[in-house]
């Protein structure tokens, strides 16, 4: 009892001592995770959804005070069991939707990690990570977009198994890359 | 801020060899992208694939943004290694990567020091850091000397995939304590030197009227007041006091650090900010000032003047040892010439301090005792909601009361006592001492 109430009162301490730039990463992870908790909530009908729900809630919990920690992708495990199991009836658009907030969360979580809950983030850091978020974003729109775009292919144009997804891994990892700032030559 | 192409110091031992590491969020979009792509390809979901999207683009971005050969071993470099400053100005702290790569960050973190405000407050910073240069600021609450110890640095990869520690060295802040310019007189009644801005009860050549006077033999004829000769039809000369400087000596007693009861500052830092101020207030009238401690706190200052011997004593305190323990041995003042003004900086509680302050009297110092003990220490106000069961406010109120007694047969051996409590605390004293300079003197020990 002890250790779990030194434990609640360091927790409140980080809080307090949390700097602007990890309260908006941070609440960035937070919102962006509820978003896709509730759109899978709303679009996948599956008996074990309040249970995911729920569990999902928590890990994200997690995620937000531990960026550096594996809760990020338990949380992404979470969301990716509950569309296993309900998603295959669901419209592409709607995982196209829920992909990019995923990425939102991803890439908020990876900044967080890079320094300490106190860590101040100066101004000048602003520009450069509002372009490389745009620009991530970008790419994975791109990369939806091909992966939309050949699945609308006929089959009879293009074989599906293994052979179209390698093509469409590939070709997002190549273009997607090329989108973003950064790349080592 | 130094320019970075002039840093005073390196982290030491050459170049470092640069060693990134994945990050949890490279880990994190290579192992689910490959997971979940795997599963979409076994169940013919593109759902699934629409979802491993974001991760395979971020684990895309981190495998082209790898660390390889194109990049250089990066250095880092303290800025500044040494530096000082004087109480109440901050200094700039910096980390200098010099071969940066491009989209790549600086993480900062500044071990936390005591008795130090950090801008910012815990002194972590993220910076994009164009010019390579991380820096925070560090203002110290007091004099002495701050090591800031080795700061943690991260290179971060700006996707967030890799990241490498670097290990900076470590800082040293020399703080001297702010030297307050005192109010009052010099307080000067007997000065020994040979010439300086003092004036002398001896009348010679100076500029400080004594008194007219007929005129005698081997007196100066530029010294005739013609104006009193001629009302008078007899030879009359102007006589002056003469100028002289004189030497003071500071006497510390650093035998015992006493905190106040809120721990806002100690006996030390009091007996340190009155060295300061009166050693600015002597210098600056060209006296010769030496700096004694009785106790091994504050290293010894031979006798000089200028403002090189005025940087030599502050930096003699900023050097203090604060963790020295309490009563080690005395070392008493060899000698003083006749006349020598002398301060003598103590809280004035243990029995062989005294004995030097009476000592010093005897030797024919002109002695102030200025009394450093905190002024909240042992007062009646700390009894007040004071929840110490060892009763040790009780015991130091106890103590007060018995040197009252002390410090008032110290008064009637003609040493002034005074309080330091900035700088005004010397005013009367000064000024009653220099006004007394033609009183009859009353001799001590006989």
């Amino acid at each position: 009892m002890r250790g779990l109430a030194e434990w609640i009162a360091e927790q409140l301490l980080r809080a307090a001592r949390t700097s602007p730039l990890q309260w908006t990463l941070r609440g960035l992870v937070l919102l962006s995770g509820l978003g896709v908790l509730l759109l899978s909530w709303q679009w996948l009908h599956v008996f074990f959804g309040p249970a995911l729900f729920a569990i999902g809630a928590l890990v994200l919990v997690a995620a937000m005070l531990f960026p550096d920690s594996p809760a990020p992708a338990a949380f992404m495990v979470v969301v990716v069991g509950w569309w296993l199991m309900g998603g295959f009836a669901a419209p592409l658009w709607q995982a196209a939707v829920v992909a990019v907030v995923i990425a939102v969360l991803h890439q908020a979580a990876a900044w967080a990690a890079l320094g300490p809950s106190h860590g101040v983030g100066r101004r000048r850091l602003a520009r450069p990570m509002a372009q490389t978020a745009l620009g991530y974003l970008m790419a994975v729109v791109v990369g939806l977009g091909l992966v939309l775009a050949v699945v609308a292919v006929p089959e009879s144009a293009v074989p599906r198994g293994w052979v179209w997804l390698v093509i469409t891994v590939v070709a997002v990892a190549v273009i997607s890359s090329r989108l973003l700032p950064g790349r080592r030559e | 801020m130094s320019p970075p192409s002039s840093p005073v110091g390196s982290s030491g031992g050459g170049p470092h060899s640069t060693a990134f590491d994945p990050t949890s969020a490279f880990a994190r979009s290579t192992g689910l992208s490959l997971l979940v792509l795997l599963l979409a390809a076994a169940l013919a979901r593109p759902d699934l694939a629409l979802l491993a999207v974001p991760l395979v683009v971020h684990a895309a971005w981190g495998w082209w943004r790898r660390p390889d050969a194109s990049l250089p071993d990066l250095t880092v470099v303290t800025v500044p290694q040494r530096v000082g400053i004087t109480e109440g100005e901050v200094v700039d702290l910096g980390l200098h990567v010099p071969d940066l790569p491009a989209h790549h960050w600086l993480s900062a973190q500044w071990t936390g020091l005591v008795q130090t405000t950090w801008d910012p407050p815990l002194g972590a910073v993220v910076d994009s850091a164009p010019d390579g240069i991380v820096t925070v600021g560090l203002e110290p609450a007091r004099w002495g000397r701050y090591e800031t110890g080795h700061p943690g640095l991260q290179v971060v990869d700006s996707s967030g995939s890799w990241r490498a520690e670097l290990r900076p060295a470590s800082s040293l802040v020399t703080v001297r304590p702010l030297a307050a310019t005192l109010h009052g007189a010099s307080g000067v009644a007997r000065p020994i030197g040979l010439t300086g801005a003092h004036t002398s009860s001896v009348r010679g050549d100076g500029t400080q009227l004594a008194d007219i006077r007929e005129y005698r033999t081997g007196d100066r004829l530029r010294r005739i007041n013609w104006r009193v000769t001629s009302r008078t039809q007899r030879l009359h000369v102007t006589s002056t006091f003469t100028e002289r400087d004189t030497d003071v000596v500071v006497v510390t007693d650093t035998l015992r650090d006493l905190p106040d009861p809120h721990q806002t500052s100690t006996s030390l830092d009091a007996t340190v900010r009155a060295v300061a101020a009166i050693s600015q207030h002597y210098i600056g009238f060209g006296d010769r000032v030496a700096v004694h401690d009785l106790g091994r706190r504050l290293g010894h200052v031979r006798a000089a003047t200028g403002p090189r011997q005025m940087r030599l004593i502050l930096e003699v305190l900023s050097r203090t040892v604060r963790e020295l323990p309490d009563h080690v041995a005395l070392r008493p003042v060899a000698s003083v010439r006749s006349g020598t003004l002398v301060f003598f900086c103590s809280p004035l509680l243990d029995d062989r301090i005294i004995d030097q302050l009476v000592r010093l009297r005897q030797l024919g110092g002109e002695v102030i005792a200025v009394d450093t003990m905190p002024a909240a220490l042992g007062t009646v106000e700390t009894l007040r909601g004071s929840r110490n069961r060892a009763f040790l406010d009780e015991a130091w109120v106890l103590r007060r009361l018995q040197r009252d007694e002390v410090l008032a047969g110290i008064e009637r051996l003609g040493i002034p006592v005074t309080a330091w409590r900035g700088p005004t605390s010397l005013g009367s004293v000064l000024l009653a001492m220099e006004a007394a300079r033609s009183a009859p003197r009353r001799t001590v020990g006989r």
